[in-house]
């Protein structure tokens, strides 16, 4: 990397540091270092919301798995808006009026203190793994350019947060949202004008588009109704609808973004701002990854994009079977340039051959995908331990390789940033409910101001310190974005369903819902590790377990409450 | 922690800065996401 990227990374991540830790050094109060006082108007909602969601994981492994997979996953999100809406209708006109902190808080209200506990534990658990994932992403994008210690920059990122995270709070989190997504939209789109110009002279922005399609990577919807199948539009929109209900009303580091909102129609229209950009804009990433998939057809690709692999590989006993299957997928992609060319004349001139030429590029496309199948064999045998998944390292590969200088420092800022600013709200988060609903509510119900502002700074160091740890042990996970996606669709669907009962059924009790959520968990587990479902349906199979099992047990839970008061 | 606040100010809160009413706007994200489906649709099935 040259002196002017690290000079143009360095600069936006040390504003965004100086920045977010200096404009709140005086908050001196719980209400603003939780809730940024309730003075947020709905436009910094809706930036720090989609900050908060968008981490660098998103940067860095969805162009990756548009790359491999296609554009199908754009149908995970399909249930974003249905979800803006129901919960801008239900969710925040109630915690506005019960004036909570956490979404848990609620729970305590409405049922008692173990579901309430339960809520606010499921949340911890998960969210505390997921912030070890949000650091390790951007640590292993600095490790692999710097030829660094991953461990060394995934503490060097972690503390970086860390630092603005405790001495702002919500305040500093919101504010360093605002720079952080201006820096990701202008990454992104500069990548996206870059991959365009880099294309061959004779391939147009169209003939790019129908190269990817007819390689089979713009297949955005998907109606089929097939339960193995991860992304169709079924599961996003019922599944997809399910987790984003839990995630972003039941899940505090997207609560606390609206709960700082200044009235309930500010958090509704940061909500619904959100369900509106939220869909568009993860298919141009995807578009982005498809794109970048269409200039490795011209500009051969390396057999495998890990160079730390490759370099072990190559080291190895088996470089000479690694060498020739990198000699034999280079020449494929020659061949398949010309098949790709024969695909588009046919388009062009509506030649009736064209399915003769694109089922030969289809088959050159599937001896590639066996060459690269082999490479990986090849370096599992010579590295039992191997990650196999190069998903990640595929846009990385891009940026490192093609970029000009300057805007390899600018997208990898982009990329630093959204991992900065999905990992402040999380602790953030993580903070509030450790303080609120454990600290002060088990053990210091009484106490200053300035004791639970001490106790929640505290809580972020320690959060800090434990993603930092997790981080350090997230390395042979497969693809990110899907890891962090499975982990919250195991507890997502109970405490939705938790929530969903709390807000409808009111003949339900606490034991009643918190009995159904403890098989509803056992059940979702079992799910994830004895069959196939796919993970999105966990969603839905944990949190209709809590409402139906919950309406089962209430004439038991009654009839043996009556008759413990008759005895 | 809740009940050491005042008491939320804002429950009637003012129509949507667009639009004039929350029902409409609702309308709007949700017309917004079947025509984005819609048009994600057609754009796989011209490129496929």
């Amino acid at each position: 990397m040259s002196t002017i990227d690290w000079v143009v990374m360095c600069s936006f991540l040390g504003f965004v540091v100086g920045y977010g830790t200096w404009k709140t050094r005086k908050i001196k109060n719980i209400d603003s270092y939780l809730r940024a006082g309730r003075t947020t108007p709905w436009w910094t909602i809706a930036l720090s919301i989609m900050a908060t969601q968008a981490s660098a994981i998103t940067f860095l492994s969805t162009p990756g798995q548009a790359y491999v997979d296609g554009m199908r996953f754009v149908q995970f999100y399909l249930g974003l808006p249905i979800a803006m809406i129901i919960l801008s209708i239900t969710a925040v006109p109630l915690y506005n009026k019960l004036n909570v902190y956490t979404a848990y808080e609620y729970l305590e209200k409405r049922f008692d203190l173990k579901n309430r506990m339960l809520g606010s534990g499921l949340f911890l658990t998960q969210r505390g793994l997921a912030a070890g994932f949000t650091i390790y992403a951007p640590a292993l994008i600095l490790s692999v350019i710097l030829g660094w210690e991953i461990n060394l920059t995934i503490i060097l990122i972690g503390v970086m947060v860390i630092v603005y995270t405790t001495v702002g709070g919500t305040v500093a989190v919101n504010k360093t949202h605002f720079f952080q997504m201006i820096i990701i939209t202008a990454g992104m789109f500069s990548a996206f004008i870059m991959i365009y110009i880099l294309l061959p002279e004779d391939i147009s922005f169209i003939d790019a588009a129908y190269v990817a399609g007819k390689m089979g990577k713009l297949n955005a919807i998907d109606f089929s109704f097939d339960l193995s199948n991860r992304y169709t539009f079924w599961s996003g929109i019922i599944g997809g609808t399910f987790l984003m209900i839990s995630y972003f009303g039941t899940d505090q580091s997207q609560v606390q973004r609206y709960l700082a909102g200044s009235s309930v129609a500010q958090s509704r229209m940061g909500l619904l701002t959100n369900g509106l950009v939220k869909v568009p804009m993860q298919f141009i990433i995807l578009f982005i990854g498809a794109m970048v998939f269409v200039f490795y057809q011209f500009t051969a690709p390396p057999l495998f994009f890990n160079p730390v692999e490759t370099e072990n590989v190559k080291q190895s006993s088996y470089s000479v079977e690694y060498e020739k299957l990198e000699k034999e997928y280079a020449e494929l992609n020659l061949d398949k340039q010309e098949s790709i060319r024969a695909v588009l004349n046919s388009i062009e001139n509506e030649d009736e051959n064209i399915s003769e030429s694109a089922d030969e590029l289809s088959n050159k496309q599937e001896e590639a995908a066996l060459l690269r199948e082999k490479a990986k064999d090849l370096i599992q045998k010579a590295n039992p331990d191997a990650d196999t998944n190069d998903t990640n390292y595929i846009f990385l590969n891009f940026i490192t390789n093609f970029l000009p200088v300057g805007l390899i420092g600018l997208i990898l800022a982009a990329i630093l940033s959204a991992s900065m600013s999905s990992t402040s709200a999380e602790l953030n988060a993580l903070a509030s409910t450790t303080t609120i609903d454990f600290y002060k509510r088990l053990f210091k119900k009484e106490a200053s101001d300035n004791h639970y502002l001490k106790a929640s700074k505290t809580a972020t160091v320690f959060w800090g310190l434990y993603a930092i740890l997790f981080a350090l042990f997230a390395q042979h996970l497969g693809s990110l974005i899907e890891a962090v996606n499975i982990l919250g669709s195991l507890v997502y669907g109970t405490i939705l369903g938790i929530f969903l009962t709390a807000f409808y059924l009111k003949r339900v009790s606490g034991t009643s819902t918190f009995s159904a959520a403890v098989i509803a968990e056992i059940a979702v587990l079992y799910c994830y590790l004895f069959t196939d479902i796919p993970f999105l349906w966990y969603n839905v199979i944990g949190c209709l377990l809590v409402v139906f099992l919950s309406v089962g047990f209430q004439p038991l839970i009654t009839k043996m409450s009556s008759n413990k008061i008759s005895s | 922690m809740a009940n050491n606040n005042p008491p939320d100010q804002n429950l009637n809160d003012p129509p949507p800065p667009i639009l004039g009413g929350w029902k409409k706007l609702y309308a709007f994200v949700f017309m917004n996401l079947v025509i984005l489906v819609i048009l994600f649709y057609i754009f796989t099935r011209v490129f496929e």
